[in-house]
């Protein structure tokens, strides 16, 4: 019994060993010389960093304030309704992000590319169903009753959508805000077709440093492990938070 | 605790003037509620007076949740009108009526402690001393030093309570409960009718009850209103209901019965298969006997040959076949019968003041 359970172990450990310590392995050692830190101390990787901080969160934040309402109304369909409206949701996902991002570039007018809101436009045109799926799933979950029992006790609709929805559907609203940000966060391939120079974020900068001839591994390894670093210390923080207030 | 005192005078008062106009709590006047058609409330016209203990009962799906939820502000009528302390709120959503409810399944809010989900209402209303009318509301209820705990971490009647201490901490004038002890098993039950029944004096706030459960609302009520298929069928004292039963409905859903159908000359009625009731009845008359009021004797009476005899403790139940005719009796287990033995063959009366007549 014993033997088998460790045969078991050990494809999923190869894998791993293979496909994430050793890449992780070889880019910690490329990061962590003299020529990394330097990049990783340098102005304009703060600036990037900055730059993709900023707008993977205002891309977020739109993405959440544009889907509550929507998992809210698809929520409170009829089943067969709900079905439909969120095969919609997910449909986009059909087409290549590439081709959807070419797509953009055709319907979106010229004045507006090149910008740091076309980048915006299209991290939330991409990343729309990452937010409301969560939001719709814990949405769906929460109790009629419970919002009847915030109205019965003096609360208008208003102050029960703060009171009582907002904070018991607070693990969907985490959960799709981390699945937003993160892809955001290191994303190239919006600002490549969609920024211009002043969206250049730091994944278009990772690219540079990778694949362009004067490029340096040794960079590029270091903003790879910036934002990998980001990403999980984002990812520890919400789960610390949704642990501490008990909101499973 | 001085203001208490005067709340039970003031309590006992208002029980003893004749209810006039202003003394209705809720009033609702030809209130109808349709879901796709199907008349959920029919045509309802009731009274509950400041103070009293009211219920509403009867089976499920008879529109006693719906009518509550019309009250409470959940729902708003299709026709008719909804009076709340002589005022018409059939328009006024749920959070700006003076009522608060107790769920059949608690709603305690989750995200919340029991003084999080105690001060809600307190905190919305912006009022002071919230901490301690959180106090004094869980000591109320028994839960003193509840304070921090998780709801979830509560058995069902401590949920209970608290769902009581939330509703009543904001002091409305009509509390509503929703069959609040379904779900609780039957000791527990008991225990809490009498709470009930305390917090209720004590608080001297009107308590709209529902519930399916007839002995809970005979036992606990000042007056029941029995529905049937969104209509009021009656209205009373647990009294009134139990021994005047004005429908077969009331009758048989409020304890059961021996039922004789037949037609009545003014002094006796015959039934189809040949009983004579004395009755002062006349024309198509259901007769009801209740269980404990028959007598098994052997003396005068319908012969009638035992079935089942089910010793239940504090009393016995007999079932006893005459013809085709079922007849149950009770009797409480006092010595006045003599063992009856199934299958023996003995006969069965009762007193003619205990025959009630009841419209076909």
């Amino acid at each position: 019994m014993k033997a088998r359970f460790v045969a078991l172990l050990v494809p999923p450990t190869l894998w791993l060993a293979i496909f994430l310590v050793v890449p992780a392995a070889i880019v910690s050692a490329n990061a962590f010389t003299a020529e990394g830190l330097r990049h990783l101390a340098s102005p304009v990787t703060w600036t990037l960093f900055a730059r993709s901080f900023s707008i993977a969160l205002v891309a977020t934040t739109v993405c959440l304030a544009a889907s509550y309402p929507a998992a809210y109304f698809i929520a409170g369909c009829a089943p067969r309704w709900r079905n439909l409206l969120l095969f919609l949701v997910v449909l986009p996902f059909w087409t290549n992000l590439l081709v959807r991002v070419y797509a953009l570039k055709v319907v979106l007018p010229e004045a507006f590319q090149n910008s740091t809101g076309a980048v915006v436009f299209g991290l939330v045109h991409s990343f729309l169903p990452f937010m409301i799926l969560p939001l719709y799933a814990s949405i769906e979950k929460l109790p009629r009753r419970l919002l009847e029992a915030s109205q019965d006790l003096g609360a208008s609709p208003w102050m029960s959508f703060w009171k009582v929805t907002v904070p018991l559907t607070a693990p969907g609203i985490g959960a799709g805000c981390i699945l937003v940000f993160i892809p955001a966060f290191g994303i190239f391939a919006l600002p490549e077709f969609l920024g211009g120079a002043q969206a250049w974020m730091l994944g278009n900068q990772i690219e540079l440093y990778f694949k362009k001839q004067q490029g340096s591994t040794a960079a590029g390894s270091a903003l790879t492990l910036l934002l990998l670093g980001c990403t999980v210390a984002l990812t520890g923080v919400y789960y610390r938070l949704r642990k501490t207030e008990g909101l499973v | 605790m001085q203001s208490e005192t005067l709340c039970v005078i003031n309590h006992i008062e208002s029980k003893e003037v004749a209810p006039g106009v202003d003394e209705l709590d809720v009033a609702l006047r030809g209130v109808t509620k349709s879901y796709g058609g199907r008349r959920a409330v029919d045509d309802v016209t009731l009274e509950v007076r400041r103070g009293e203990f009211f219920s509403l009962l009867g089976p499920s799906g008879c529109g006693k949740t719906t009518l509550m939820r019309l009250v409470a502000g959940f729902e708003f009528p299709d026709s008719g009108t909804v009076l709340l302390g002589g005022r018409d709120v059939a328009r006024v959503p749920a959070h700006k009526r003076d009522v608060n409810m107790v769920f059949q399944n608690y709603a305690l809010f989750p995200h919340l402690d029991v003084e999080g989900n105690v001060a809600f209402g307190l905190k919305i209303a912006g009022a002071d001393d919230v901490e301690g009318r959180v106090r004094r509301a869980l000591e109320k209820v028994n839960l003193a030093g509840f304070e921090r705990r998780a709801t979830t971490t509560l058995s069902g009647g401590e949920q209970q309570r608290v769902a009581l201490a939330r509703a009543v901490v904001t002091g409305p004038r009509i509390l509503l409960l929703d069959e609040p002890l379904a779900a609780l098993d039957l000791k527990l039950r008991k225990g809490l009718q009498e709470e009930l029944r305390r917090l209720q004096r004590e608080l001297a706030i009107t308590f709209l009850f529902v519930t399916h459960d007839q002995e809970e609302a005979l036992a606990m009520s000042d007056r029941v209103a029995v529905m049937n298929r969104g209509r009021v069928e009656q209205v009373g004292t647990p009294e009134e209901i139990y021994e005047r039963p004005a429908t077969r409905f009331v009758a048989e859903f409020v304890g059961s019965g021996n039922f004789f159908e037949g037609t009545g000359d003014g002094k006796v009625v015959r039934t189809r298969d040949g009983l004579a009731i004395e009755a002062a009845a006349t024309g198509e008359v259901t007769l009801l006997v209740r269980p404990e009021k028959v007598r098994v004797n052997g003396g005068a009476g319908f012969p009638a040959r035992v079935e089942e005899v089910l010793y239940q403790g504090s009393s016995t139940s007999i079932i006893l076949r005459a013809g085709d005719r079922r007849i149950l009796v009770e009797d409480a287990n006092d010595g006045a019968i003599a063992h009856v033995r199934v299958g023996e063959t003995t006969t069965v009366s009762w007193r003619p003041e205990d025959v009630l007549v009841l419209p076909r």
